[in-house]
């Protein structure tokens, strides 16, 4: 069984302008010890497909249609208690800003400890944990092997440390370890690596992939940055304009990509490998999320596009390993 | 783009739907006519049109001393007389006037201060800012009546005794405006076209650091009505036979409990506008917040 | 004779903040540490580096952004160093800048045509319908309309307000244009509209560009020369062929093994750069790079390589390398 199911999710806003579709209508699967990529551009859904998975979709964001399933369970509807256990405990979260996962007051070792011991021991009495008086030895010691797997040099010393004494690259790692610390089933990560320095990236993105395969956990990694899951993920879903526009193993979609998003999309990246090659400009802009189109939602900007593109935006048609949204892989087959 | 993006139309947007913010406006705008009548109408009219719906402010009828409220005096009248209603609504005068003059004295003074201290740091801040900080140490309302020992009585006076005290508030809330619009890219963009230092703080950075200003010139304005009341009631305010709500407080004391009309009239109006100010204020504060209609996620 | 030339440029900071702290404080940032840059008219030059390596600060002392604390700008005949805010204002016209982030680049209560205008007039490019006129035909250069003067910024997307950001350095009539990270920002397929345009407007009005990245694909793409920058100090100039066939220098190798492609593949453990960044503060002694260098030699703790000219067999070009060990090669 999946991991994590999503069946044809719609996420909208409702604003003073109209109704935002920022996702809208799609389909997912991750199965155990899988790393999936989630790629996206601006306006693509992305970010909010996290938010939706973990339930966090506050009004005036609504989710009027599908469903989230967790290990079987539909996590849209489960009670706060029960999704507060799942958190951090089965699922967990890597986020890109380690100001949104850590708080500065408090030392990381301190902090990775009471996850842990929540996790393990349920909650703690506020004022237990003011007085110190729930401080684990077992739990502490795990935290400090976690922030040695993560590569944290002197981790002893390190668990006494608040947040701002970490570097960049440092607090990104003992994020990494809060994420794995409970063994989770499954990591969301969202934009991790973007804006570190790219030699640490790859030295983060080594160790997460080294870790998790270890521990046989499913991973979405959530990024607009093809390069990172070419190198990371064993699928990849590439979404734009609220929709999946193609899906399948990463080699897959790379090298032979069945969708002229995605197709556009590789080649508008530059590559010092190819130096004479001209960047694909895409022309005009993303559809507006208030007024989407009724077609493929690609279509006013696909160097492809015809007629039929205009009548609705493509179901998924197998082509290959993968699944590709658009109607000119239908039309190969017939 | 609708005028959902500018705090003007959020405002005006937020005033037409919402009672309270309403309310505020509705206050706001009834004094501020109100006082712009009374002056009129006592310069150029000679309180005509005051005089024939109402009665003369400065009337004195010494044979309906105290009488209770009627339709002849909605208010009724003081103890000389004179109908309470047109004093209020003259009051309105006096409290809108140094109320505005004081705000207005206090946001030049402190925009100025602010913006510069903020642009140029270093030595200026410092010294600007111990120089407000100093400033704060004295309670308003202290400093206000010092200084007012100093210059005497009188509309200008009051307005420049408050407006000096009032001048720190608005020094820092713009310094701190100012501060995060200095390190904002088209700052350093203006500077780099070689406008020179008066245009970039005058035309790069003082527009965008209005919107907490203007947030703190009405609430300062409400303080500075009570303040104005205050002084007037110690009577150190404008000098009689001037209409001021604080003269009418402080008369109506030993009245209060044979005549309750000539305290509350004049009470009210002080809580009425001040809160009315401070409703709008609160208003527009809320409109300054660009994510306040949720509209805006990442997507 | 070059167009910018810049000797010996340092720019130092101090940590603290606060008046007693800045007295008494003695850590000292080197953000940039003794450069030389020749920049010839017409060219692109590249300006690499990773984060904290100094490469913005760079451009901020060439434009005049910040004062060095040692060292001189020269642009075209004019020594820059010394000049009052006043002297450089006609200065402005000829070199300009265009920033990382679109959003805070332009001032939201401004519109953007005013933005325009007031650039246009005030160096007396053009004056009144004119200017206007001319504020319209530089949008239509960037891809954008007419209608479009009488917008905010808020109202455009981030690719749109980068585009604008480069039509106002562009209305003033520069030679020189710096760059500093222009389509970090950006989502990838407006990067490419916007590197697109950068190329064409480059040859349409004959610039000279300063182009500032941490992405090495970007320079392949854009750039005729490179140099590389570390802890405040070029270590590599060369012509960007070169530089990409044969890197010289060990850091400069090291950024090559890091370069990420959408291309499907294992992550190379073997390739890379090990460890952190050293603080600017307290940079290593001798060669900076050496506590990370994969061939660091005796000599490169106790002396600081120069950057030197040296010509590797069958090259016509003249390069810059600053490493001991090509040093030892060359000997």
């Amino acid at each position: 069984m999946s991991v994590l199911r999503i069946d044809d999710l719609h996420t909208y806003f409702e604003t003073r302008s109209g109704t935002v579709h920022a996702v809208d209508g799609i389909d997912l699967e991750v199965e155990p010890g899988e790393i999936v990529g989630l790629v996206g551009e601006s306006g693509s859904g992305k970010s909010v497909t996290a938010d939706s998975i973990m339930n966090l979709v506050e009004p005036p964001g609504h989710i009027p249609r599908g469903t989230v399933e967790y290990d079987g369970r539909d996590v849209l509807s489960l009670p706060e208690s029960e999704l507060a256990d799942l958190w951090g405990g089965e699922i967990s979260r890597i986020f890109q800003d380690p100001g949104e996962a850590f708080n500065p007051t408090q030392t990381v070792g301190r902090q990775l400890h009471d996850v842990l011991r929540s996790h393990r021991h349920g909650s703690v009495h506020p004022l237990k944990r003011a007085l110190g008086l729930d401080h684990d030895a077992a739990c502490r010691e795990q935290v400090v092997e976690m922030l040695d797997a993560v590569d944290i040099p002197n981790p002893e010393e390190r668990y006494s440390d608040y947040p701002h004494e970490f570097s960049g690259g440092m607090i990104q790692r003992a994020m990494i370890a809060m994420a794995l610390l409970c063994d989770p089933a499954l990591v969301l990560a969202d934009e991790p690596t973007t804006g570190l320095d790219v030699s640490i990236e790859r030295q983060i993105l080594t160790l997460f992939k080294d870790l998790v395969e270890e521990m046989n956990t499913a991973v979405l990694w959530i990024t607009h940055d093809l390069s990172v899951v070419a190198k990371l993920c064993d699928r990849v879903v590439v979404m734009y304009a609220g929709k999946v526009m193609e899906v399948g193993p990463t080699d897959a979609v790379l090298s032979s990509p069945k969708n002229p998003y995605t197709r556009a999309l590789l080649q508008s990246i530059p590559r010092h490998d190819r130096p004479d090659e001209d960047l694909f400009v895409m022309e005009g802009d993303v559809p507006d999320p208030l007024n989407r189109p009724s077609g493929c939602r690609f279509a006013d900007r696909c160097p492809e596009a015809h007629e039929r593109c205009l009548d609705a935006h493509p179901p998924r048609y197998e082509a290959g390993e993968q699944e590709s949204a658009c109607y000119l892989v239908a039309e190969a087959d017939e | 783009m609708t005028d959902r993006s500018t705090v003007r139309g959020r405002v005006s947007r937020r005033v037409r739907t919402d009672p309270v913010a309403g309310v505020g406006a509705f206050v706001v705008v009834a004094a501020v006519l109100l006082a712009g009548f009374s002056v009129v109408d006592e310069f150029l009219l000679d309180e005509f049109v005051v005089k024939s719906v109402l009665h003369s402010p400065y009337e004195l009828a010494p044979d309906n001393r105290l009488a209770s409220p009627s339709a002849a005096h909605p208010f009724g009248t003081d103890e000389q007389g004179r109908d309470i209603l047109a004093r209020v609504v003259y009051g309105t005068r006096t409290s809108i006037v140094i109320g505005t003059g004081a705000v207005a004295f206090a946001t030049v003074t402190g925009v100025t201060l602010g913006v510069v201290t903020a642009y140029y740091g270093g030595l200026v801040d410092d010294i600007g800012m111990r120089a407000m900080d100093v400033l704060l140490a004295f309670p308003a309302i202290l400093l206000a009546i010092a200084l007012l020992a100093s210059l005497g009585r009188g509309f200008t006076s009051i307005i420049v005794a408050l407006g000096v005290a009032y001048v720190p508030s608005f020094a820092r809330v713009t310094r701190s405006k100012a501060l995060s619009v200095k390190s904002e890219e088209y700052v350093t963009a203006a500077e780099l076209m070689g406008y020179p230092t008066r245009n970039v703080l005058v035309d790069e950075i003082l527009p965008n650091c209005v919107t907490p200003i203007v947030v703190q010139a009405t609430f300062s304005l409400a303080v500075a009505i009570i303040a104005e009341a205050g002084l007037s009631y110690l009577g150190l305010g404008v000098t009689p036979p001037t209409p001021t709500w604080g003269i009418m407080l402080s008369s109506a004391q030993e009245y209060i409990t044979s005549a309750w009309w000539y305290s509350l009239f004049p009470g009210l109006a002080i809580v009425v506008t001040v809160l009315g100010f401070n409703l709008l204020g609160d208003n527009i504060r809320d409109a300054l917040d660009p994510q306040g209609d949720g509209s805006e996620r990442r997507l | 004779m070059s167009l910018l030339e810049a000797r010996g440029l340092r720019k130092e900071f101090s940590t603290g903040s606060g008046l007693l702290t800045r007295l008494f404080s003695d850590d000292v940032v080197h953000a940039v540490d003794g450069v030389d840059l020749d920049i010839e008219a017409g060219q692109t030059m590249g300006l690499v580096g990773e984060s904290g390596c100094g490469k913005s600060t760079l451009g901020d002392l060439l434009l005049r952004i910040q004062d060095p604390t040692d060292g001189t700008v020269r642009f075209g005949d004019t020594d820059l160093t010394g000049l009052s805010d006043r002297e450089l204002r006609p200065y402005r016209s000829e070199m300009q800048m265009v920033f990382q982030n679109p959003q805070s680049s332009l001032n939201p209560k401004h519109t953007v045509g005013k933005i325009l205008r007031k650039a246009i007039r005030f160096h007396g490019v053009a004056d009144g319908a004119d200017a206007a006129a001319l504020a319209e035909q530089h949008l239509d250069d960037v891809g954008l309309r007419p209608e479009h003067a009488e917008r905010y910024p808020h109202e455009f997307s981030g690719g749109q307000q980068q585009r604008i950001a480069i039509a106002r350095a562009l209305s003033v009539d520069p030679e020189f244009v710096v760059l500093d990270e222009p389509v970090s920002a950006l989502d990838v397929s407006v990067q490419a509209k916007v590197l697109e345009l950068i190329d064409d407007l480059k040859s349409k009005y004959d610039l000279t560009l300063l182009f500032i990245t941490h992405d090495l694909n970007v320079v392949r793409h854009v750039c005729d020369e490179v140099s590389v920058m570390y802890l405040g100090e070029i270590v590599e100039k060369a012509s960007t062929e070169e530089l990409f066939d044969d890197p010289a220098h060990p850091y400069t190798r090291a950024l090559f093994d890091s370069i990420t492609l959408p291309e499907p593949g294992e992550l190379d453990r073997e390739r890379g750069i090990t460890g952190e960044t050293p603080s600017p503060i307290d940079p290593p002694s001798g060669c900076r790079f050496r506590t990370r260098c994969p061939a660091a030699m005796p000599e490169c703790a106790a002396e600081n390589p120069d950057l030197v000219e040296r010509e590797p067999e069958g090259s016509a070009e003249t390069r810059l390398t600053a490493c001991h060990l090509h040093d030892a090669v060359e000997n």
